[in-house]
């Protein structure tokens, strides 16, 4: 097929005559906002908790939805980072720097309003350069071999360990790890069954979505449990959200400025919606007529990291569509979706399912809009939901994990699994683990051994194999300057201070 | 954080070594190259995972020197047992899902976690269970009638 025609985008508009696309999408995004937007539910536990539910469902709607939640949820955070300064998902960090002020001002709902629109134009943005750009990276992709998608492969655990938080060491100990439970079930070369211990249901391998849950969501509730409460209080009515088309003209270019940013800084592997929103505020310091004000409260601050951490949006899913690597660990979840429908991320996928992939695209842009809809017309009742106490919502988000684990196969063989790996993850996230390594390696495992086998059965075993090759050879460089690059250069400048251990 | 990283080093090491020799008995074809044996990937990341393990044991020795003070797993006891408390919960869940059916086995998970969460001063029986009813009815339509998850009926047949 022709990757670089129109048709390929009206392709996917075939979908959008079954009405139900809105509704998923709607609905999708209604409750990404919702969980996105109280504290300490983050958007990847809020995807990896629903993902169980479109089991089943057509892949088209169930990702019409899930995009919905992603971009809802992304959207979501802000909400909590503006009316009480605690994010509600990491993307929203850098807006509670000037969002929270601006509420103690008084005017949250003018801090509400600007996170809103700007979220949306820079989602729009990236919608865009997703469905421009990925076809072209997915042709690129399509002449890469065993060798290279070894490399990439190592290129995704090795950034995901460099930027997770955490030492880096943990993080490589992380991605191992889920690379060692991708281990278990079939042999893909061989058929011979692995690491079983008698039970059948890992002939297919551990299903990665209880896991996931059990990373994601039992793990960060027993985090909660084992600490402190904080009830939250909310005392201002919020109010003139609906920004006015003065401060949007002003703001228009910092929002262009920042979404490209954000598309950026998404499409590069693991870097993700908070790191393009911190580097988007930064930019805007320097950038800004008046830097000094930056910090007390002022909707500049708050249009920036918006705009960014949305566009990151499309640029994550770059590298998980065109690759099969994912850009964060949201994009990793939806990958897991992705699997679960029986679709293969990766230029394969452009090639031979490109009405499903022009769907996604017009999906995310529909979700955008409702994202803007509901954002200006219900922000005010999702204010109000944050002061929802933790006693009520601890036991239901669980409720949510369990059945969410037992819907997969409706046994309850999945929810042990999802209890074995909430408390593993619990215990790895106390001791300074982060989850999205595992999953990532958990996810990239089958992959990974696929193609290093079938790399190394056609060059008879030789290891040289992956050196010989040109753009296998620029991968293994790459990967080996992002572990130890840092490590070496302040070796070089003679600075100890940051170490990778 | 060290204390936890020289133990954690340790299990893994062993962790690692128990995997490479498990993977050491599956099937070899003799005379081929070892990459099509089933053991050979498994046995590939043993021994990467040993080297990483070795790495931050001594990572944690060389800190000693640099930081003191550990990370606490608990804030304090209450907060262990809270903890102890829905891990049991948890444990039971599916139990109760098999032998009491969805909706009973959820109030009673509900209500027991609302119940334990809250401070002893602010629980009210009446209203906590009241409003654990309310969750619990909420989240049977949304699972067994719009989504409709095939969940066993278990004894009381709801």
């Amino acid at each position: 097929m022709e990757l670089f025609s129109m048709d390929i985008y009206l392709e996917g508009l075939k979908y959008f005559s079954n009405p139900m696309m809105f509704l998923f999408s709607g609905f999708g995004v209604l409750i990404g906002i919702i969980f996105g937007s109280l504290p300490g539910l983050t958007a990847t536990m809020t995807i990896a908790v629903f993902i169980s539910f479109t089991f089943g469902i057509d892949a088209t709607l169930s990702f019409a939805f899930l995009l919905g939640l992603y971009t809802g949820a992304v959207y979501g955070g802000s909400v909590a980072a503006i009316l009480i300064n605690i994010p509600g998902t990491p993307n929203a960090i850098a807006t509670g720097l000037d969002g929270y002020p601006l509420c103690q001002k008084g005017k949250a709902g003018q801090a509400i309003g600007i996170a809103t629109v700007s979220s949306a134009i820079g989602g729009i943005l990236s919608v865009f350069v997703l469905a421009i750009a990925a076809p072209m990276v997915a042709s690129v992709a399509l002449k890469f071999s065993a060798q290279e998608y070894v490399g990439i492969t190592l290129i995704g655990l090795s950034i995901i360990a460099i930027i997770s938080t955490g030492s880096m060491l943990k993080g490589l100990i992380g991605g191992l790890l889920g690379l060692v439970i991708g281990v278990i079930g079939m042999d893909p070369i061989t058929n011979f069954p692995r690491f079983l211990f008698g039970q059948p249901e890992l002939i297919e391998g551990v299903s990665s979505i209880p896991v996931m849950i059990g990373l994601y969501g039992i793990s960060e509730m027993l985090m909660q449990i084992s600490e402190e409460e904080h009830g939250v209080v909310i005392d201002q009515a919020v109010k003139d959200i609906i920004p006015s088309f003065s401060d949007i003209k002003r703001l228009l270019p910092t929002i262009t400025r920042s979404s490209i940013i954000g598309v950026i800084i998404g499409a590069i592997p693991a870097a993700g919606g908070s790191i393009a929103a911190l580097v988007a505020y930064g930019q805007e310091k320097r950038f800004s007529k008046h830097p000094e004000l930056l910090g007390t409260g002022i909707i500049d601050g708050i249009a920036a990291p918006e705009a960014a951490n949305n566009a990151s949006t499309g640029g994550a899913l770059m590298p998980m569509l065109t690759l099969g690597i994912p850009g964060d660990p949201m994009t990793a979840v939806l990958m897991g979706g992705l699997i679960m429908q029986g679709l293969r991320p990766g230029p394969l996928l452009f090639k031979q399912q490109m009405p499903f992939v022009s769907s996604i695209f017009l999906s995310l842009l529909l979700s955008v809009i409702f994202m803007l809809v509901f954002g200006l017309f219900g922000a005010k009742y999702f204010a109000r939901l944050i002061t929802v106490k933790k006693q009520y919502l601890i036991p239901s988000i669980m409720i949510f994990c369990l059945v969410g684990s037992y819907a997969i196969n409706n046994s309850t063989f999945d929810i042990w699994i999802l209890l074995i790996s909430g408390l593993i993850g619990f215990f790895l996230r106390k001791v300074g683990f982060s989850p999205a390594p595992i999953v990532l390696g958990l996810i990239l495992g089958p992959i990974f051994e696929s193609n290093l086998r079938r790399a190394l059965i056609l060059a008879d075993g030789q290891w040289s194999t992956f050196v010989t090759r040109p753009i296998s050879l620029f991968f293994l460089i790459l990967t080996l300057i992002l572990l130890f690059g840092p490590f070496i250069w302040n070796l070089i400048k003679g600075d100890k201070s940051t170490d990778i251990i | 954080m060290k204390k936890y990283d020289k133990i954690l080093g340790t299990l893994l090491l062993i962790f690692a070594g128990i995997l490479y020799f498990y993977s050491g008995t599956f099937p070899v074809r003799e005379g081929r190259p070892r990459v099509l044996n089933a053991g050979f990937y498994p046995q590939l990341l043993a021994i990467i995972l040993a080297v990483l393990a070795v790495a931050l044991i001594i990572a944690a020795f060389i800190k000693d020197y640099k930081d003191k003070g550990d990370v606490e797993i608990w804030k304090n006891t209450s907060s262990l047992k809270l903890f102890l408390v829905t891990l049991v919960m948890l444990i039971i869940y599916p139990y109760l899902l098999t032998y009491l059916g969805f909706a009973t086995a959820t109030f009673i998970f509900i209500s027991i976690m609302i119940y334990s969460l809250f401070s002893k001063e602010e629980r009210n029986i009446k209203k906590l269970g009241f409003i654990s009813l309310i969750i619990t009815i909420v989240i049977y339509l949304v699972f067994n009638e719009f989504i409709n998850i095939p969940f066993p009926t278990g004894g009381l047949l709801i």
